[in-house]
């Protein structure tokens, strides 16, 4: 158990604040090593893409950040909070952090709106009637106020994924972790979602994505990391990372997803 | 040859205890072998070894001893070590843990039958443990463990006469007395048996509407695939 690190969370929130430290991090599952020394700092207002090939642990990476994922060596600080074996710790971190998966994962068994209000009233306590006009205010946002009674099977894949962001966005997140959000989408929806997380990226949302929609890092993206083989191989400026990667890996992993 | 089916009808009052005591084992055996159930469920799924084994050591002693010893082992062995329970009470106690070996692992199949996805979502918005296993994770199962669960509990009803054997009064002791007072072994036990089978079909019937008014209110859900 690593304790010892008591950090307190920080009085003063300053804008330029950290809001997701990494460093030297290392995963194993089992005897394989996924993630090997990672350093990645995110500031508050960040918005961070994370890209490479199938199999570079980005997803594992990410998944660290919430815990979905545990991780076996080094420090990962949210919002200020230690993420250690700590449950307390754990569930804060849980519910400052807002992510959407690759297959949305809606509960198939609730409406649009039971979805949204689940967590804002067991988690927060939020009264219903607060959690309702707040997913109320956030599926407008997504552009889908007048679905909120159906359940996610009748939705298309970008309503559902919409959902899912609103979903994430009613817990009043600090963080949004995306993992492939446009993946499991049919091309003519991918637009709609990636304009989506666009609104929220100018809004200030910290964001971490990991997306292989290169369009979206050039666009949105502060920085932008390439991990190969389960390690950051590059990072920099969307402008300098697309036009002269400096990693053999990065030039060909780039040339070969920018060639169609 | 001729029946002689008043000499059962004669004897009816012994077969309407009979029916009530198997009716009446039945319905404390099922909820609670299905609380059971659940709670080694929840036992076998956890991540601690500490959790799960004894869940499995459970499951594993209950589906590979045959009920008939287990019943014996209560109703024999435990008066030497000061535990002296009556007939009725070890039928209840047997059936509950019998049954909830069999539920626990109908509900853990329910479980990983549900996607990955569905619990990375579920902690992912922060929601605890007990919760979103209530709220999330369980109402997605209703469906596709109801006729599983449905059979474990038919199979309990029957397996209830293994009960006469230590002189529990429900349907087949009530068999055996009457046979032994009139000796008309076809007609008794075709009585008998004509019973249970009523017992069956109407139970049968309730789970159906019990299960088309979950389904009604949960919308039927396609399992998602891990």
């Amino acid at each position: 158990m690593e304790t010892g690190q008591d950090i307190a969370v920080e009085p003063a929130r300053a804008e330029d604040k950290t809001m997701v430290d990494i460093r030297g991090m290392n995963k194993w599952y089992g005897t394989f090593q996924v993630l090997t020394d990672i350093n990645l700092s995110v500031r508050s207002g960040e918005k961070i893409v994370i890209c490479g090939p199938s199999g570079s642990g980005k997803s594992t990476l990410i998944r660290c950040i919430n815990r979905l994922e545990e991780h076996q060596e080094g420090d990962i600080i949210v919002d200020g909070i230690p993420l250690t074996e700590d449950v307390k710790n754990i569930d804060q971190i849980r519910s400052e952090v807002g992510m959407c998966f690759q297959q949305f994962n809606l509960f198939p068994h609730l409406t649009v709106m039971e979805n949204c209000l689940l967590a804002p009233m067991s988690v927060r306590r939020t009264s219903r009637a607060e959690a309702k006009r707040l997913a109320q205010r956030y599926l407008e946002k997504v552009q889908i106020p007048d679905q909120a009674d159906k359940y996610p099977s009748q939705l298309s894949g970008g309503q559902q994924q919409r959902v899912a962001i609103a979903r994430a966005l009613c817990m009043q997140p600090r963080i949004m972790l995306f993992d492939e959000p446009t993946s499991a989408l049919d091309p003519e929806m991918i637009g709609e979602v990636l304009d989506t997380m666009a609104e929220l990226a100018r809004e200030g949302m910290t964001m971490i994505c990991v997306t292989h929609e290169m369009g979206f890092a050039r666009k949105v993206a502060d920085r932008v990391v390439f991990m190969d083989q389960g390690r950051i191989v590059e990072e920099g400026d969307p402008v300098s990372f697309f036009n002269h990667p400096q990693n053999e890996r990065t030039k060909k992993f780039l040339k070969q997803i920018l060639q169609h | 040859m001729t029946f002689d089916f008043m000499a059962v009808w004669n004897n009816r009052d012994i077969l309407i205890e009979g029916i009530l005591n198997t009716l009446l084992i039945s319905v404390i055996a099922i909820p609670v072998g299905i609380c059971i159930g659940v709670f080694v469920c929840l036992l076998r799924i956890s991540k601690a070894r500490l959790l799960r084994w004894p869940a499995i050591a459970y499951i594993e002693v209950m589906r590979n001893i045959p009920l008939l010893i287990l019943i014996f082992m209560v109703f024999y062995a435990l008066p030497f070590y000061g535990v002296r329970l009556s007939g009725l009470t070890t039928g209840f106690i047997c059936l509950s843990i019998y049954g909830g070996a069999y539920f626990a692992e109908v509900f853990r199949g329910g479980v990983e039958a549900v996607s990955q996805g569905q619990f990375d979502a579920a902690k992912a918005l922060g929601l605890k443990y007990g919760f979103y296993m209530r709220r999330v994770i369980f109402p997605q199962l209703y469906s596709y463990v109801f006729p599983p669960a449905t059979n474990i509990a038919l199979t309990m009803i029957k397996e209830s006469s293994l009960l006469s054997m230590i002189t529990v009064a429900e349907l087949t002791y009530a068999a055996h007395e009457i046979n032994g007072r009139t000796f008309t072994p076809v007609e008794t036990f075709t009585t008998i048996a004509l019973i249970y089978w009523g017992i069956s079909i109407v139970f049968l019937k309730l789970t159906a509407i019990l299960q088309s008014r979950i389904e009604v209110e949960h919308i039927r859900i396609p399992i998602a695939i891990r």
